[in-house]
C-alpha cells in the first residue's frame, strides 16, 4: 500500500511538467538577433545558393542582387543597349509623360 | 545599401496568380495562409485591373508601432520580418496594415488564432539563415542564397518587380515611358522624378534639377 502511494507520487511528480508553462521571462520577450542575407546560408545544401557571389561579402551580394534585379528588365535582356537608351525616343513623341506636379 | 521593394505594375498583370502559387510553393504555406494574393478591380468589366499585394515592406510600419510585444524588426535591407517566438497572435497587425498582410493560420483544438504570418521578402526569419528551423517558421531565405523573392522572379509578364528600390523604381519608369502614359498619374514626379531621370537622392537637389532638366 505503501509503495503504491509512493509510485503514484512519482507519477505525479512526473506529469507536474506538463502543466508548466512557457517562460515569460525577460528573455522570452525579447526577439532575436538576425544574421544578414549576406552572411549566407547555413543549410548543409549549398546546390540552392546562387553563383556569383561570396557569402560574407556585403559589397558582391549587393552587386548579386542588383544584377539579378535586372533580370527583370527585358529591356536590358532584349536589347544589348542600356534601358535609359530605349526610353528618350518615346518620350519626346509622347506629350502625357510630362511630369506630374508634386503633391 | 540596398532597400528591397516591391512594384506591382497593374498594367501588366494578367490575373494569373503566379506569384501567390509560387510563394505558396516555395515557403509550403499552411491551407489559409495566403501571403500575396492578387486583387482585380472592377472584375469582369472590359479594362479591369489586377495588382499583386503582399507585405510592402513599409519604411515606416504600423504593424510594427503597434506590436505590444514589439516582435517586428527591420533588416539593413528594409526588409521587415518578425520574431514567431515572441508574437502572441493578437492580429493588431492585421488592423494596423494597410494591405492585409498579416494572416493568422487557424490551427488548434478550438480553432485558435496563431501565430501571425507574412511575406518574408523570402528573406525567412531571426533563426539562422537557410536553417531547417527557419524554414519550418518562415520559409526560403532566398536572399541568404544570393536570390530574390520568388513570386517576383516567377512573374510571367513581369508585372511583379522586386528587389533593391532603386532598380526596380528605374526598370519601371523605363517601362512607363517607353509605353507612353503613366507619368502623367499623381505622385509620379515624387516617387520616379522626371521622365528622363531618376528619383531625386535628396530632397536639396531637387529644386536645382528641375531647374535644368526639361
Amino acid at each position: 500500500m505503501k509503495r503504491a502511494a509512493w509510485s503514484l507520487a512519482l507519477v505525479a511528480v512526473a506529469l507536474l511538467p506538463a502543466c508548466s508553462e512557457h517562460s515569460q521571462g525577460e528573455a522570452a520577450r525579447l526577439k532575436k538577433a538576425d544574421a544578414k542575407a549576406s552572411s549566407g546560408a547555413v543549410a548543409a545544401d549549398k546546390a540552392y545558393v546562387a553563383n556569383g557571389w561570396t557569402a560574407g561579402d556585403d559589397t558582391s551580394w549587393q552587386a548579386q542582387i542588383r544584377g539579378r534585379a535586372q533580370g527583370q528588365n527585358e529591356y536590358a535582356r532584349i536589347t544589348s543597349a542600356t534601358p535609359a537608351a530605349t526610353a528618350p525616343a518615346p518620350v519626346a513623341a509622347a506629350p502625357a509623360a510630362a511630369p506630374a506636379k508634386a503633391p | 545599401m540596398a532597400r528591397m521593394k516591391f512594384i506591382c505594375d497593374a498594367e501588366r498583370c494578367i490575373e494569373c496568380n503566379g506569384c501567390t502559387t509560387a510563394c505558396k510553393a516555395e515557403h509550403e504555406v499552411p491551407w489559409g495562409v495566403n501571403r500575396r494574393r492578387v486583387v482585380t478591380l472592377n472584375d469582369g468589366v472590359p479594362g479591369e485591373k489586377s495588382i499583386s499585394v503582399a507585405c510592402m515592406h513599409c519604411s515606416d510600419a504600423p504593424c510594427m508601432a503597434v506590436c505590444p510585444v514589439d516582435c517586428f524588426y527591420r533588416t539593413d535591407e528594409g526588409v521587415v520580418l518578425h520574431d514567431k517566438d515572441v508574437c502572441i497572435g493578437c492580429g493588431y497587425c492585421s488592423y494596423a496594415c494597410p494591405f492585409g498582410a498579416p494572416q493568422f493560420p487557424s490551427n488548434g483544438t478550438f480553432g485558435m488564432r496563431g501565430k501571425m504570418d507574412k511575406c518574408t521578402f523570402c528573406a525567412g526569419g531571426p533563426e539562422d539563415n537557410g536553417s531547417q528551423a527557419e524554414f519550418e517558421k518562415y520559409g526560403r531565405n532566398r536572399l541568404a542564397e544570393g536570390k530574390l523573392p520568388a513570386c517576383a522572379e516567377m512573374c510571367s509578364t513581369k508585372a511583379l518587380l522586386g528587389g533593391d528600390g532603386d532598380v526596380v523604381a528605374d526598370i519601371f519608369r523605363n517601362r512607363v515611358l517607353v509605353r507612353g502614359k503613366g507619368s502623367e498619374v499623381w505622385g509620379w514626379g515624387t516617387a520616379y522624378g522626371k521622365p528622363t531621370q531618376g528619383a531625386p537622392s535628396a530632397p536639396a537637389s531637387t529644386t536645382a534639377a528641375e531647374g535644368t532638366k526639361s
